[in-house]
C-alpha cells in the first residue's frame, strides 16, 4: 500500500522543527562571525564562516523539499516521486559534504595554498553528490563524509595537541563528529530506524550546533 | 623570537598610532613597527584601503597617520579576536 511520507504530521512537524533550529543555529554563527571577518579578512575565520554557511544550506534544502512534500499532499501539486527522493539527497549531499570540507581548510590554510583544493572540493562534493543522485546511495556519502571528518579530527588533533586550547578546541571537534554521526541516522530512509533514535539524532544534532553557538557567541560577546 | 602574524602586525602598528596621541609620522611609525620599509608599505597600504588609519597633512604640509574609527575598534576588539581565533585554532 502507497503511503504518503508528507502525510503523517507528526513526522513533518519533527522535520521542520528539527530543520529549522539548525538553520537559525548556523546563520546565528554565520552573521556572529561576521563583524570579526569584517575587521580582518582572516582565512581560517573565513573557511569556519563558510562552514556554517553551507550546514545551513544543506538543511535548508531539507527544509524547502519537505515543504514542498507537504503542498503536494495539502493541494494538487507535487514533484514526480521519481524527483522528490534522491533530488533532497542530492543538494544536501552536495552542501553537507562541501561544508566539513570547509572546516578541514579552515585547520589547513596556513599549512597550504588551499585556494587550489577549494575547487577540487566543490568538483569532489558535486560528484558524490550526483553519485548519490544516480545509484541513490546514502552510504557513498556517509563513506565520503566519514573520510573527510575523520581527517579534520586527526588535524585538530595534531594541530593543538601541545597548545593551551587543546582540550577545547578537541572537545568541539568531537562534538561535530558525534554531530556528523547523528546527521548520518537523520539522513537514513524513515523506515530504517525507529521514530524515538531519529528524533534522538536530531536533539544531539541541534545540540551540538547548539554548543558551538554558544562558545562563538560567548568569545565574540561585546 | 616568534614571528608575528599578519594581524599582530596590524595589531602593533594601530597601537603605536594611538600611544602616541593618535598622530605620528610615517618615519617614526616605520621604525617603531620593526618592520621593513616594504612590508611596512604594505601594510599601511592595506590599513588605508581598509579605513583603519587615514593620512593628514599639518599646516606645513607634512604628512601624519592617525587612527579612524575603525582602527579604534580594531584595537578594542583584537582581544577578542586573538581569542576566537586561538579557541578554535583558525
Amino acid at each position: 500500500m502507497f503511503r504518503c511520507p508528507y502525510c503523517n504530521p507528526v513526522w513533518m512537524s519533527v522535520e521542520l522543527v528539527f530543520a529549522a533550529a539548525v538553520i537559525i543555529l548556523c546563520m546565528l554563527i554565520f552573521f556572529r562571525t561576521k563583524e570579526l571577518y569584517t575587521l580582518t579578512e582572516h582565512k581560517g575565520i573565513r573557511y569556519f564562516r563558510n562552514t556554517f554557511l553551507f550546514f545551513a544550506l544543506a538543511f535548508a534544502s531539507r527544509f524547502a523539499f519537505h515543504l514542498f512534500g507537504i503542498s503536494g499532499a495539502g493541494f494538487d501539486f507535487r514533484l514526480p516521486p521519481e524527483l522528490m527522493g534522491p533530488l533532497p539527497l542530492l543538494v544536501t549531499s552536495y552542501f553537507s559534504t562541501i561544508a566539513i570540507f570547509y572546516l578541514l581548510f579552515s585547520l589547513l590554510w596556513k599549512k597550504i595554498d588551499v585556494k587550489y583544493f577549494i575547487p577540487a572540493a566543490h568538483l569532489l562534493a558535486l560528484s558524490v553528490a550526483v553519485m548519490i543522485f544516480l545509484f541513490r546511495s546514502p552510504q557513498v556519502l556517509a563513506l565520503v563524509q566519514l573520510m573527510i571528518t575523520a581527517a579534520t579530527l586527526v588535524l585538530a588533533y595534531l594541530r593543538s595537541k601541545h597548545s593551551k586550547s587543546f582540550s577545547k578546541l578537541f572537545r568541539i571537534y568531537i562534538l561535530l563528529f558525534i554531530g556528523w554521526l547523528a546527521n548520518l541516522l537523520v539522513l537514513s530512509p524513515r523506515w530504517a530506524i525507529p521514530f524515538e533514535a531519529k528524533v534522538a539524532s536530531y536533539c544531539i544534532s541541534i545540540a551540538v550546533f547548539g554548543v558551538i553557538f554558544y562558545k562563538v557567541h560567548r568569545l565574540t560577546r561585546k | 623570537m616568534k614571528k608575528r602574524d599578519r594581524l599582530e602586525v596590524i595589531h602593533d602598528i594601530l597601537k603605536v598610532i594611538r600611544d602616541n596621541h593618535n598622530s605620528i609620522r610615517p618615519t617614526p611609525l616605520l621604525r617603531l613597527s620593526n618592520l621593513s620599509s616594504q612590508s611596512f608599505n604594505d601594510y599601511i597600504r592595506e590599513l588605508l584601503d581598509k579605513g583603519f588609519v587615514k593620512e593628514i597633512k599639518d599646516k606645513k604640509g607634512k604628512r601624519f597617520i592617525t587612527l579612524t574609527d575603525s582602527g579604534f575598534e580594531y584595537l578594542d576588539r583584537y582581544k577578542m579576536i586573538k581569542g576566537f581565533i586561538d579557541d578554535f585554532n583558525l
